[in-house]
Order: C-alpha cells, then structure tokens, then sequence
C-alpha cells in the first residue's frame, strides 16, 4: 500500500464522478491545444502556399484581395490586366520568373489555372520544394491540362481523362460520360481534343457558372501533392483559357466563334494576376531588389502590386485579436474545468469524511490528509491533460481533413510538445489550486464525529 | 515495568458543555480490563482521548510512558500509529479496499516499509481466519468484517488496543465469541486490551472490570 495506490483506489472508487470530472478537464485542455494548433498551422500553412513569389500584380483593388485571389484561389479574379500591361512589367525589369495566369473557370469547383508551362517548371507551391509529376508529363497545348493530385485523387481522373471546364465556380463536368453529361448527345470520348460544338447554347449548371461545352481538354499529367492549397487546382494553357473565354464572348457579341488559338484577338489575351519572382542568390530566398521592383510597380496607378508574404502577415494582423478572444475562451473553459474538478472533490468529501476519519484513527496526519486530497486534485488534472492532449491530437487531424474537404485549406496541424507541457503544467497546477478548498475540509474533519455508529 | 496506558488527572471539556475527568486510570501490559457504563456516559470519549484523538484540557495520558498531551499533532498522530490499535462497533473498514488492503493501511501509516504490507497483511489476516485476504470487504460477512477489523489493530504490533463498543451491534453468544477472539488475538500479539461497553455481561469474560462511574470524578458529568 502507498499514498498513490491509497488515492487511486479512491479515484476509482467513484468511476462516474472522476470519469466525468477528467473528460470536463480533457476537453477543455484539447479545445485550448486545438486552438493554437490550428491557429499556428493556418499560419504555417498561408505563409507556406504562398511559394516562391515574391510578388504578385493584378488589376484587383487591393493588395491582400489581389493575394488571395491570386495565389489562394479565394474568389475569381473580376478585373483583367491587358496583354500590354503585362509585357510592359515583364519586359521592365529583370524578373526571375514572371508567370502569367488567367482565373475564373473551376473544374468540379476545383480552380482553373490557365497559364504558362512556367507555372509547373518554374513556379514552387512551397518555397524551395518544386513541382513534381506524379505521372505523364506538363502540357504543351492549348487544351491540356495538368491535375492537381486533390483534384486527381477527388475526381477519379487520371491521364487521357477528358474534361469540359466551367466558368466561374459552379460544378462542371467530366466529359467521359455523353449520355448523363451531355445533353446533346454527343460522344465526347470519340471526339477530338480542343473540338468545338458550335450547335448548342451553354448548359448552365447553376447560378454561378456554366459549362464550357464548345471545348474539351485531356488530363496529360498529374501532379505530387505539395502540402498546400495548390494541389486542387487544374492547371492549364493560357491559351486555351483565352480560347474558352472567347468563345463568350464572340457568341454574346454575335460574331462568329473562334477555331484556333490564331482566331484569338487582343482583347481576348487577357490575364488576372502575373506571378513575379526576383533574382536571388543561390540558396537565398529573397534578394534586396525585391521592394525596389516592388516600389517601381507600384507607382503604376492601373495595377496592384502585392508581395504575397506581406499581406498574409497583414492577414494574420488583422485576426490576432481574434486568436486572443479564442485563446481566453480556451483559457476560461480550462479555468471552468478547474471548478468542476473542485465541486467534484468538495462533494464526496462529504461522502468520505467517515474514510477520512478510519485514516485519522490509523494514524494518518491532518497534512497528510490534505496532501492526499490535493495530489487526488493534480492526478485529475494530470489524466485530464494526457487524456487532452489525445484528443487534441485527434481532433487536429480530424478538423484538418474537414477542412481540407469542405475549404480546400490544407493545413497540417500539430502539437507543440512545449505548448502541450504547458498547458499540461498550467492544467495540473489548476486542479491542484481547485483541490485546495476540498483539501482544508478534508483537514479539518473532526475525527469523533465520523466515527459514530452508522445509524 | 512501564504501564501501557496511564492517564492521571485528565480533564475534558467539550464546547456543547459535556465534561470529562479521570483521576487516574492505569493499564499494565498484557492486560485486558472492561470498562462497564451505560451508553452515552463518556466512554467512546475516554479512548478517543486515550488515543490521542481528542485534546485534553489538563492532565497526563502515557502511553509506554510517554506522554500524548504535550505532543504536537502530528507526533500524537505517529505515536497513535505505532503503538494503539482501534476497533469499532462497526469496524470502520475501507469499503472498495480489499481485507490485505484495509490492514495495510495501517502499516503504511505506521512507517512500515511498503514491500512488507502485503505478507505481513496476509499473515495477520491468516492467523484470525480471513481465507479471502484479497476479497473486497464490503462482500465479506459480518463476522469476518469483525475479523478484519482485529487484524488491522493489532497488525502494526501495538501495545494496546482500544476498543470502543466492539459487541454492541451482536447477539449475546456472537458478542461472546467477539470478545474471546479479541482477548485471544491480544494475548496473542502481546498487546493489552481495553474494551468498553455498555452490556455488564461481559464482565464475566475478562479479568478485570472497571465501572466507568468509579473511573470519573462524578461532579464533572454534565451529560
């Protein structure tokens, strides 16, 4: 027999009680860890998908709309920059890389990119660690395209998969499957890549977009997943997307509709955002030019300049006092279970004074008494925490996927052992102070009394 | 030799009025005395006070010699520990804790090393009957609840048990099987006996009665 074994036995004693009194505190302490977890991975994950632009232009109205339109893929992008413009800011400074991209058509509510090759040679969805092809290979036409592997992997569509786009963000559809899909009739499967139905109006699929049904593109590559919100977009040509957009626009004009990417006009080439990177040196990932490019663009009133990291610092500024009401909810729900742990022990120390009394007869000091109740009161707190710690765990990885499925953001949430020591101690600490009021009663339990004959 | 128990010119006080002197009482080693008086003349106050469970107002209580009034309460609490065993009307056991658990409660409070509780638990348990030393005791009879409750008292090697009422609560012929086993388990172990109750009968059990009236200064009982 120990002290230990003697307070377990206790605890154990009362399964219902120390049950629910231990899961109050788990939650609480996972719910706090939750929080902070998710916070720094939102953080981490936001810093992380910004790649390796350093900047970003559009003809947005602002820099951090310009950042998550842009680079998050958070809404379509409404104003374009004209083809000039673009040549006028790559061909002005000596650029690294300058990518232009074209957004506003989805695939299944997955992103369209419409760009240049650049954007999987060149382009890192993390810093420092490149695209990689899962399998087949980048596109080279007009009407290939390249899947992201949340796209691949959600879709079932792998290479040779063939596609119809939708613009906006409404759902489109898979072009394997004429006779659900297509309500023409037309076998898309047997006809050729980038072929145009000039016969039928738009299928509109919902209220925020319609299909493109005048053009079909083929899955040529799929990519490895990176760890960021890039792996769900569909990445296509720039070219094709113009061809898709023109198509709109000459039927709504009444014109005839384009054949060929020679047909496309100069209003046709128009872009959302260019992804700019400046000359570093090797290893390094900025370079002192940055904010001299970065002033330079900016003194053009017709763009947007952003520098992607910046703004999602301002982001993340902006929704810091968010972060501290969520951070004293957590702290408040720690504190709340902190007094459950104290009405549970103030309770059935009424129950077990006449224990405590046999304890006293035995020979059991009044400090001992007390440091029993109070280490009874820690061991709450500390199965609560490890026991917290656990859900916390579960419960990262489980909001992760649902918002990865639901929001597309990926994020990797973890506990930090520093932080779940904390929290742990800070845990402990409480259920001690909360056992500190049982523990005098406890003390001052009047040994004679309790030792009458039960009645 | 030294006394195990001697009390001279107690006084006790209760804030309700109750009041309580002994001039002297003295107990010999080995020996086993009846402390005979109605119910609720003082007598569970008297070994509570005898055990250091109570604060006297004046006066001295020996135990081996030495004295309990002086001592802080957590020496009185060690001294209780080491050398008084308690058993009660209805023994006071742990429920939930098994029969080697309920007695080596008492070794751990009395500084026994841990690695020893549990042959020495199951050693007394066996010499008083307890087949089941590993059996919860709030499955286990009355009667051997009773046998449990012995072994604990006498597991730490007291020098004197107390034993406050311990046949109240039985028939005439259980209560005399009771007071046998508790006398035998005492000469057994060495220790001395002072059992109170409020049945006369029993005095023809044990060698040496004394009536509690005789034992208090009689102007002293308020209550």
């Amino acid at each position: 027999m120990s002290d230990i074994r003697l307070i377990l036995r206790s605890l154990f004693g009362r399964p219902t009680s120390t049950v629910v009194t231990v899961l109050l505190i788990a939650i609480a302490v996972a719910l706090l860890l939750s929080m902070r977890s998710l916070r720094e991975a939102g953080r981490a994950s936001f810093t992380r998908g910004v790649g390796n632009a350093h900047l970003i232009v559009s003809a947005e109205a602002s820099p951090l709309v310009t950042v998550l339109n842009g680079l998050f893929y958070a809404n379509p992008p409404r104003a374009p920059l004209t083809q000039a413009k673009v040549s006028e800011i790559v061909d002005g400074f000596p650029w690294a890389m300058a990518i232009p991209t074209q957004l506003g058509d989805s695939f299944l509510g997955h992103p369209v990119v419409a760009t240049t090759p650049a954007f999987i040679d060149t382009f890192e969805p993390a810093p420092g660690e490149p695209w990689r092809i899962a399998r087949g290979r980048n596109f080279e036409g007009p009407f290939e395209v390249v899947l992201g592997s949340r796209v691949a992997r959600e879709t079932g569509l792998d290479l040779g998969s063939r596609l119809h786009l939708t613009h906006g963000t409404g759902r489109s559809r898979e072009s394997g499957d004429p006779v659900v899909l297509d309500p023409e009739g037309i076998d898309l499967d047997e006809a050729p890549i980038g072929a145009h139905d000039h016969g039928h109006d738009h299928i509109h699929c919902d209220e925020e977009g319609h299909v493109h049904d005048e053009v079909i593109f083929e899955v040529v590559g799929v990519l490895e997943p990176s760890g960021t919100h890039h792996d769900r977009v569909v990445v296509g040509d720039l070219e094709g997307g113009w061809l898709v957009h023109a198509f709109d626009r000459r039927a709504a004009e009444g014109r005839p509709e384009p054949t060929s990417v020679d047909d496309l006009e100069e209003a046709d080439r128009l872009v959302t955002g260019l992804l700019l990177r400046t000359p570093t040196r090797a290893g390094r990932g900025s370079s002192a030019i940055v904010q001299q490019a970065f002033d330079r663009l900016r003194r053009d009133p017709a763009i947007t300049v952003a520098s992607p990291s910046t703004q999602v610092n301002n982001l993340f500024g902006i929704v810091a006092d968010l972060d501290a009401v969520f951070l004293a909810l957590g702290a408040g729900i720690l504190v709340s279970g902190a007094f459950s742990v104290m009405l549970a022990l103030w309770n059935s120390m009424e129950l077990r004074r006449r224990q405590i009394a046999v304890l006293r007869v035995l020979g059991c000091t009044r400090g001992r008494v007390l440091g029993l109740v109070l280490t009874e009161s820690a061991i709450i707190g500390l199965i609560g925490a490890g026991v917290g710690v656990l859900l916390a765990i579960a419960g990262g990885d489980l909001a992760a996927g649902l918002l990865a499925s639901r929001t597309g953001v990926v994020i990797e949430p973890s506990i930090e052992v520093r932080g779940a020591v904390l929290v742990s101690a800070a845990t402990v600490v409480l259920a001690s102070l909360a056992g500190l009021a049982p523990a005098v009663r406890a003390y001052r339990t009047p040994v004679a009394d309790h030792l009458r004959p039960l009645d | 030799m030294t006394p195990c128990l001697e009390i001279h010119d107690l006084l006790f006080r209760r804030p309700d009025g109750f009041s309580l002197r002994v001039p002297e009482l003295v107990l010999e080693p080995g020996q086993r005395v009846l402390v005979a008086g109605p119910s609720g003349c003082g007598k569970s106050t008297l070994l509570l006070l005898a055990a250091g469970l109570l604060d006297a107002a004046e006066g001295r209580i020996l135990i081996g010699g030495d004295d309990l009034v002086p001592l802080a309460p957590a020496a009185r609490d060690a001294l209780r520990a080491r050398r008084i065993g308690m058993v009660f009307q209805t023994h006071h056991l742990l429920a939930g804790f098994t029969a080697r658990e309920n007695v080596a409660l008492a070794l751990l409070f009395a500084g026994v090393p841990a690695r020893e509780h549990a042959d020495r638990a199951g050693r007394v348990l066996s010499e008083l009957g307890i087949e089941r030393p590993d059996m919860r005791v709030d499955r286990q009879s009355v009667g051997q609840q009773q046998r449990i409750a012995i072994a604990r008292a006498l597991a730490v090697g007291p020098d004197i048990i107390l034993a406050d009422e311990p046949t109240a609560s039985l028939d005439p012929s259980n209560a005399r099987a009771a007071v046998e086993l508790l006398q035998n388990a005492c000469e057994e172990h060495g220790a001395a006996l002072l059992l109170t109750s409020h049945d006369p009968t029993l005095a023809e059990l044990l060698p040496r009665t004394i009536e509690f009236e005789s034992l208090v200064a009689p102007a002293e009982v308020d209550a």
